[in-house]
């Protein structure tokens, strides 16, 4: 094994004495005590508990009667969180997650005195009080037809793709268009263009809705949705599954907004049809857009629930998903750091780390789950996107600059267009046009607003990536595809400084590496899947290298923590001294012509990692290659 | 005279001293002894003495680069069509489908590099279109 020279940066260590550099241990039910959440947060009479394996197998087996645990009260149902699949019950066991069970009590019933009765019992390791997600967006799409006439003011942005409304979707292609916003910026967008030259998708990646009920019929959706290849014969469940009601999909409650129809469409609307919009990962026309699974969780304004969250996230792993998009969460200032979190909803962190456990595609060897960080305008992200291993996703409009309602600061990774319907000259059109139901709003198309919308502009291009990466044959850890996706950014925080006005007035500062690492670019993150990175110095001398490259625009203001280099590298290289990042760049000195690998580790999102107790940026590590020259261009150039 | 050197090297023709051997699709395939990670290139060296250039290597794509070289015995050095010299000129070697190149030694560094490349042809990406043209 090669011995590894790791060389903490201590400066910046030094500096920072207030942070909790700890990772923290975290059991599979952590938590103070047994009881999460508290009975004020919860709507129904109903708790979710957790037994000792023995315990559940005896329940099982009808040895053991559960109303015993629950001081002999009378139980209206008792039954399994994840019920029995014999399809996947052996990985369901294995995950702990057959230990689960929904109590239900009659209306009236003193859920605190069960709570603590359960708690009382030892074979109960968690009580959970049923607590309520919402989506990120609660507003109502404004559909197209409303918009009035639309003049663009520059040349329309196009592609080879068909897509008639396509130079409306600005969040993907912004060519600065005065319609919009007179404040519009060219290439405040996902630069997606570039990347459909290389892929626009694959079969074969599923990506879970979990929302609202994707409308399945929708004429720029069908082509791509899910096809569940072993339906359950009683459930029907074709495209996906209604967790809310235990039902068949359904889209057009009163009370829904197109939630759910909206964020597919932004990941994989069809694309190259002819009709409506592009997708992200929607294809070339050929049927090979990536597909979408619709797990209901929402229901006009019924659902949300963990247990219906859980369900939902489970059900997406059992059935192939290998990218998990969470428009929803809890309220910004709700839950406050990690341990806050796995105190009040173990049950649906156990579900989403069940899901990221799962290889549901080749190329990763686990799920990749994506959240919006919120609209409360609050100064950390909803959770569960705030928990520090999963990817939390702030908004920007096609100025640039931060929407006026988005979340930031602790616990967000990165942005991604989340447009604002009103605020900027445009109006509406500063919104993301997508996919709607229109038995609800009345077209098929309309605009929406919000994080909700910027997050699967991620999970999309995520979804983008492992297609690539399954065309060259190519794997990857989570943690690299994280770390990846997080260094695939162009620089925002150049532009915050002075005022923005919106439907509220920004201080721009307020927001200045506040946003997560940069703006997703899909072409970047491509990129990235097909090689390894570079960073060329000359020998013999001590050279700065900027870390553009590896870590993505503006990384000279990224926080780095940690440098390390294997032995056979150093040699290769004639490394003198230890290699450090000074004001962003990474300086080293080679003394021979060669090349090495290199680690580097740096925090996405802010200044420092997230701990249990204090939310934070992801730490994410990149390995690339330093190349050491006898003969240096200027500009980069081999020769 | 860098300018009036490239356009005298435009305006050359094939000549019959000129060694036909380095024609063709050539891919970078060693440096200095070890597999070149981290970097990839590509470069076509025609019989007009038109070379091009296709690197990934310090930046996410592939970037093109054109110009034209000049063979003198077994050293080549190349001119850009923007009128920048190759950092160095290469003692070449060619050997089947291996050519191996030289370069000087640095009078800063006091060291040179070997690079060697194999016959290769282009890859999808970049006979696809996929670069960006640097000059």
């Amino acid at each position: 094994m090669k011995k590894v020279l790791t060389f903490i940066l201590l400066g910046f260590i030094s500096a920072c004495t207030a942070v909790d550099m700890e990772v923290p241990e975290l059991a599979e039910t952590a938590g103070k005590g047994k009881i999460a959440g508290t009975s004020d947060l919860s709507d129904e009479s109903a708790l979710t508990v957790k037994l000792e394996a023995e315990a559940a197998d005896a329940v099982e087996a009808g040895t053991l009667d559960p109303s015993e645990l629950f001081g002999g009260r009378q139980l209206l149902s008792f039954e399994r969180v994840f019920p029995a699949d014999s399809r996947y019950e052996k990985q369901t066991r294995a995950a702990g997650l057959n230990r689960w069970y929904l109590v239900r009590f009659a209306e009236g019933e003193d859920l605190d005195g069960v709570a603590e009765s359960a708690a009382s019992c030892s074979v109960v390791t968690k009580v959970q009080f049923t607590r309520k997600a919402m989506k990120a967006t609660r507003e109502q799409p404004i559909p197209l037809g409303e918009c009035g006439p639309y003049i663009p003011t520059k040349g329309m942005v196009t592609t080879d793709f068909n897509d008639p409304s396509f130079y409306m979707q600005w969040g993907l292609a912004n060519n600065a268009d005065q319609a919009v916003a007179v404040t519009s910026v060219a290439g405040a967008d996902i630069n997606v263009v570039p990347a459909w030259e290389i892929t626009a998708g694959d079969p074969s990646i599923v990506v879970a809705v979990i929302d609202e009920a994707v409308k399945y019929t929708h004429p720029d959706l069908a082509a791509n949705m899910w096809v569940n290849p072993s339906p359950n014969a009683e459930r029907s469940d074709l495209h996906g599954w209604n967790f809310v009601d235990d039902a068949p999909l359904k889209w057009d409650i009163e009370g829904n907004s197109s939630h759910g129809t909206h964020v597919a469409g932004i990941v994989a609307a069809v694309t190259n049809n002819a009709i409506g919009i592009c997708g992200v990962a929607g294809g070339t026309g050929k049927g090979d857009g990536v597909r979408i699974m619709s797990c209901q969780i929402f229901s006009g304004d019924r659902g949300g629930n963990d247990y219906t969250i859980a369900r939902a996230i489970k059900y997406a792993a059992d059935h192939g998903a290998c990218i998990l998009q969470g428009s929803y969460g809890t309220p910004g200032g709700e839950l406050n750091n990690d341990r806050e979190y796995l105190d009040a909803n173990p049950l649906e962190f156990e579900a989403i780390q069940y899901f990221r456990s799962k290889k549901n595609c080749k190329a990763l060897d686990g799920g990749a789950v994506f959240f919006a960080a919120g609209n409360e305008s609050y100064p950390a992200s909803d959770y569960p996107g705030g928990y520090k291993d999963y990817i939390s996703v702030t908004a920007i409009s096609a100025d640039y600059l931060p929407a006026y309602y988005t979340n930031s600061g602790r616990g967000c990774n990165i942005t991604a267009p989340g447009g604002e319907t009103g605020g900027l000259s445009g109006g509406k059109r500063g919104g993301i046009l997508s996919t709607i139901v229109s038995e609800l709003n009345g077209e098929d198309y309309g605009f929406m607003q919000g994080t909700s919308m910027a997050c699967p502009h991620v999970s999309g291009i995520a979804a983008l990536g492992l297609s690539y990466a399954l065309k060259l044959g190519k794997t990857f850890t989570l943690d690299e595809f994280n770390a990846m996706i997080l260094s695939s950014v162009n620089d925002v925080d150049k532009y915050m400084s002075g005022v923005k006005k919106s439907i509220k007035t920004l201080e721009l500062e307020d927001f200045q590496y506040k946003l997560g690492t940069g703006s997703i670019d899909a072409y970047k993150f491509l990129m990235q899947v097909e090689g390894t990175p570079c960073v060329t110095v000359t020998a013999g001398k001590v050279s700065s290298a900027s870390l553009d490259q590896i870590f993505g625009g503006g990384s000279e203001n990224r926080t780095y923590t940690d440098v390390e280099i294997d032995e056979t590298s150093a040699a290769a290289l004639g490394l003198v001294g230890a290699p450090r990042v000074v004001g962003g760049l990474l300086q080293l000195r080679c003394d021979k012509v060669g090349a090495g690998r290199i680690k580097v580790s740096a925090i996405a999102g802010g200044r420092k990692p997230g701990t249990s107790s204090s939310m934070g940026g992801m730490v994410i590590t990149r390995e690339f290659a330093v190349v050491s020259r006898a003969v240096g261009t200027s500009d980069g150039r081999w020769m | 005279m860098v300018l009036l050197a490239a356009a005298a090297a435009l305006s050359c023709t094939p000549d019959e001293d000129f060694d036909s051997s380095l024609s063709g699709s050539w891919q970078l395939t060693g440096w200095n002894g070890a597999s070149p990670s981290g970097m990839e290139v590509y470069m076509v060296l025609r019989d007009d003495r038109s070379f091009t250039l296709y690197q990934k290597y310090n930046t996410l794509g592939f970037v093109r680069y054109d110009g034209t070289f000049t063979v003198d015995g077994s050293r080549i050095s190349g001119i850009y069509s923007d009128g920048k010299a190759w950092v160095s000129g290469y003692t070449y070697t060619v050997n089947g489908n291996t050519l191996t190149m030289v370069s000087e030694v640095s009078p800063d560094t006091g060291l040179s590099e070997t690079s060697v490349y194999t016959r290769h042809e282009l890859p999808e990406t970049i006979t696809g279109g996929n670069f960006e043209n640097f000059i």
